[in-house]
């Protein structure tokens, strides 16, 4: 075999997708020639590179909770079809309009208290429609967890309790960035959420071998059901990214998740 | 989690289980017991959040992905025909969704520029190696969202999963040639973005 020959078949011969008495005939090759042979080593060697630092991916421990939670959803969810795509098509009338900076800017501001409603009108919707999810997903309110302080010094990059950090604060952060582009706003107030929720699992985390059994399985779920929602909604803003009612809704989903955090490490 | 490849066969061979065992679990997930229908596709777990995970580079929708996957698979039971070919049906499956997801995000011309994976993660303080294995990693997903969607799972596929050339045909849908293609630009493109890590006499 001429070495042109091998060297074009060398990938396939990786992949073990030549015919066999082609296989033979490269073995053989390669046996005898040292430039395909390094050819073919350095060819190895990008596999086992690619293999080492493939990208690495964490398993949620409630995964398989969460299909089969979504396996009856979809049984149920004709009792939802109609809210989903009343909301749907709200956004979609929504999805030409232009907003300004300022006008962002008051949108974040006010996000959380007026889409505590829709959020509320979605998990008692998901309440009923699905009786694994428990029930503090519905009652659970933003920011009031007893005997934290709102006026918290607390910073979020210099926590020194980072339980502190309640949505309220958070709001606060946000709104004091500086507001150049409503794209940017909304990255930024998304960046806060994350830092914060980042901070709070961290803390959480720790708890976890502290915590009675049954209460980590509840906590775990109620999580699963926001990470849901988080997922839901940041897809609709990708989806309607000048849409402020997908951006509200979206930013209260991770006012929920800290709020629930915060709930297990008040516990 | 380890990324370790997961060879995929054919067949179904359950651990433990004897053939008839088998055609018991498919009978039962199909008529819509989720126990057995676990039971079939646990072990894909894994292999399905990182197929998806390296196709959408989005952590936190990677599983969110992935278990929409299950549930359709799940539902799909009923209707399917060959029970031979479980896993590329299921991976057939996995690459629709993520296809799905992709479109969808492309249709929006503004994606949300964070990285997760460095906002939401635990970070304690890694010794300078770990640091730099996590560069790495970093690096390969990049290099493999730069990828286009077809030659993107072709690779995965091929390279992360191990399959053969005749179950990606049969999972993605494309003929063996242009599997073979697409891997072999795959290939060029990545060696190409990464050669400052894998050293020299990678040129081919």
């Amino acid at each position: 075999m001429r070495c042109e020959d091998c060297l074009r078949l060398l990938e396939l011969y990786l992949d073990r997708e030549v015919r066999r008495d082609t296989r033979s005939q490269i073995s053989e090759h390669l046996a005898s020639c040292e430039n395909c042979r390094a050819r073919y080593g350095a060819l190895e060697k990008e596999a086992a590179f690619l293999m080492e630092n493939s990208p690495a991916i964490d398993l949620s421990p409630a995964f398989w909770s969460r299909v089969s939670q979504q396996a009856q959803g979809v049984k149920n969810s004709s009792i939802s079809t109609s809210r989903v795509a009343a909301f749907e098509s709200f956004l979609r009338r929504l999805g030409g309009m232009r907003i300004g900076p300022l006008w962002a800017a008051s949108i974040v501001v006010c996000s959380i208290g007026l889409t505590s409603l829709v959020m509320q009108l979605i998990n008692q919707n998901r309440e009923s429609s699905s009786s694994v999810v428990p029930s503090e997903v519905a009652t659970i309110a933003p920011a009031r967890t007893p005997g934290v302080p709102a006026s918290s010094d607390a910073s979020l990059h210099a926590p020194a309790r980072p339980s502190k950090i309640g949505p309220r604060r958070i709001t606060q952060v946000i709104t004091r960035v500086r507001a150049t582009t409503p794209d940017e706003l909304v990255r930024d107030a998304e960046r806060k959420y994350l830092e914060a929720i980042a901070l709070l699992s961290r803390d959480a985390n720790r708890m976890r071998s502290r915590t009675d059994r049954e209460q980590l399985i509840q906590f775990d779920q109620t999580l699963a059901a926001v990470d849901r929602t988080i997922a839901g909604t940041r897809r609709a803003v990708r989806e309607h990214p000048r849409d402020p009612v997908a951006v509200q809704y979206m930013l209260t989903a991770y006012a929920k998740k800290v709020d629930v955090l915060r709930q297990m490490l008040s516990d | 989690m380890s990324s370790a490849p997961l060879s995929l066969m054919g067949a179904i061979e359950l651990a433990g289980a004897s053939m008839e065992e088998s055609q018991d679990l498919i009978a039962r997930a199909r008529g819509g017991d989720e126990d057995a229908f676990r039971h079939i596709f646990e072990r894909y777990t894994l292999p399905v959040v990182h197929f998806i995970y390296c196709m959408v580079n989005v952590r936190s929708e990677a599983e969110e992905l992935a278990q929409e996957t299950f549930v359709r698979a799940f539902h799909g039971m009923k209707a399917l025909r060959d029970q031979s070919r479980l896993s590329t049906w299921l991976f057939g499956i996995a690459r629709n969704v993520a296809h799905e997801a992709l479109r969808a995000n492309r249709r929006n011309s503004r994606q949300i520029a964070i990285d997760e994976a460095e906002a939401m993660s635990d970070d304690k303080p890694s010794p300078a190696g770990e640091l730099l294995d996590k560069e790495l990693k970093s690096v390969v997903r990049n290099a493999l969202a730069m990828l286009d969607e077809d030659k993107r799972a072709v690779f995965v596929l091929k390279v992360y999963q191990q399959l053969s050339y005749d179950e990606i045909s049969q999972i993605t849908g494309f003929s063996i040639p242009k599997v073979r293609n697409d891997l072999y630009r795959a290939r060029a493109e990545m060696r190409l973005r990464l050669s400052e890590y894998l050293g020299a006499s990678y040129e081919m």
